[in-house]
């Protein structure tokens, strides 16, 4: 074979033809004239760009935003409301399926995903259909260990302290931990749409990691979760 | 439509709630859009994957940021869009004939005059038959035309990433015809 593979493909190239069908842009533009105008947010709205998840007690969880967010700090994409009335169920968190590789997921979403040395690979990796989110889980039923990961803003941060959360310290910053089951939404950016049907979630650890900020949920002792979060290279 | 505006300029009048600026954009980058859905193997659902992206980038204008490029931050959302499509045909695909889809040999034009049509065909499914990871790399340095930036954010990869890509996809490719053209001289023979 004379030309060399890089040449027919450059051929290959000219030859392929693809039509934009007639009708896509006014379907497009129908969609679009429809949809609310995507205006850029304030500083404060830019802590929520992409992913926000909100802790509620249990009262508020019916809308997780809005007036019911009374106090709350912004932490790449997480917000909390706290003097809500204890939870008293016992949470599981759901666990993933082995949908994707760790390779795939990071090619969707457009970050590698943190795995924590103490854990080891995971049992399920899955990439949430708009690629903002990679979530990884280990063992099942209510050993179900969780790590939720996305891409969080490069705003400078600022936090209230609250009673029923607290800063923790880990090796390479600070991370905020909820000891005590509670209620977790997980909305769309303009905050009026559920991503995930709002759940009970057991203990978390939430904590920046570069870009990405990290959120780790499970049947854990702070020590524990703390040792894991530490782990995560 | 037509509009002299640059990229930068449409997006910032579209996200003030313009959306003749955003037809422009629309109407401006569409050809690559479905070129580019229908190249990383969206198939039969290209129309649909493009309206999709389409629409999804024009909800997340408020995330775009002004000093990058417009076409590599749309044509990923396209990516991921086809990427997702592409993983549920070959899946059906698998299910029901335990094939992977090729990349449609139709999508060579038929009026103009191909030459030797047949090794463009057999090209285009040695593309198709390369594993996902360098198949995308492959498309979209040779097939798409994207240089080596724009082809790392629209897949969202590491540069260096898509150059070790690029050089085992082609290598791969170079193997996989060579043993074809000898299996039909062997055959011939």
């Amino acid at each position: 074979m004379s030309d060399t593979v890089e040449a027919r493909l450059g051929l290959l190239a000219r030859d392929l033809r693809v039509e934009v069908p007639a009708d896509l842009e006014a379907a497009v533009m129908a969609r679009v004239v429809s949809a609310p105008a995507p205006s850029r947010r304030s500083r404060a709205r830019r802590w929520l760009v992409g992913l926000l998840v909100v802790v509620l007690g249990a009262g508020a969880a019916a809308s997780p935003v809005g007036a019911t967010i009374l106090e709350w700090f912004g932490f790449h994409g997480v917000a909390v409301t706290e003097g809500q009335p204890p939870v008293t169920d016992e949470p599981t968190p759901p666990a993933e399926h082995a949908d994707v590789s760790l390779d795939e997921a990071a090619a969707l979403a457009g970050f590698t995903p943190r795995v924590p040395a103490e854990l080891g690979a995971p049992d399920g990796v899955s990439v949430s259909g708009d690629n903002l989110l990679v979530s990884l889980s280990w063992g099942s039923g209510v050993d179900t260990v969780r790590l939720d990961q996305f891409r969080g803003t490069i705003d400078p941060l600022f936090w209230k302290s609250v009673d029923e959360s607290r800063f923790v310290s880990l090796d390479k910053g600070d991370a905020l931990w909820l000891p005590n089951p509670h209620h977790v939404s997980v909305v769309a950016d303009d905050g009026t749409l559920h991503r995930l049907p709002p759940r009970l979630a057991a203990p978390t650890l939430v904590w920046p990691h570069g870009v990405v900020t990290l959120r780790l949920e499970g049947d854990l002792t702070l020590a524990r979760a703390t040792e894991i979060a530490n782990s995560t290279d | 439509m037509i509009s002299t505006d640059d990229d930068a300029a449409l997006v910032g009048r579209a996200r003030a709630g313009d959306t003749d600026a955003y037809a422009v954009l629309v109407h401006r980058h569409a050809p690559m859009a479905m070129r580019t859905a229908a190249l990383l193997g969206a198939g039969a659902n290209t129309e649909d994957v493009v309206q999709e992206a389409l629409v999804k980038a024009y909800r997340s204008l408020g995330r775009f940021r002004d000093d990058r490029p417009f076409r590599p931050w749309l044509l990923r959302i396209v990516a991921n869009e086809a990427h997702n499509a592409h993983r549920s045909a070959v899946r059906r695909s698998e299910r029901e004939q335990r094939e992977r889809p090729t990349l449609a040999v139709e999508l060579l034009d038929p009026a103009a005059e191909v030459v030797d049509r047949e090794a463009r065909e057999q090209l285009l499914a040695a593309v198709a038959r390369l594993p996902d990871k360098l198949r995308t790399v492959v498309t979209c340095s040779y097939l798409l035309e994207l240089g080596e930036a724009e082809t790392a954010s629209v897949l969202g990869l590491p540069r260096g990433t898509v150059k070790s890509r690029l050089s085992r996809g082609l290598g791969r490719l170079r193997d996989d015809l060579d043993s074809e053209t000898h299996d039909t001289e062997a055959g011939h023979v």
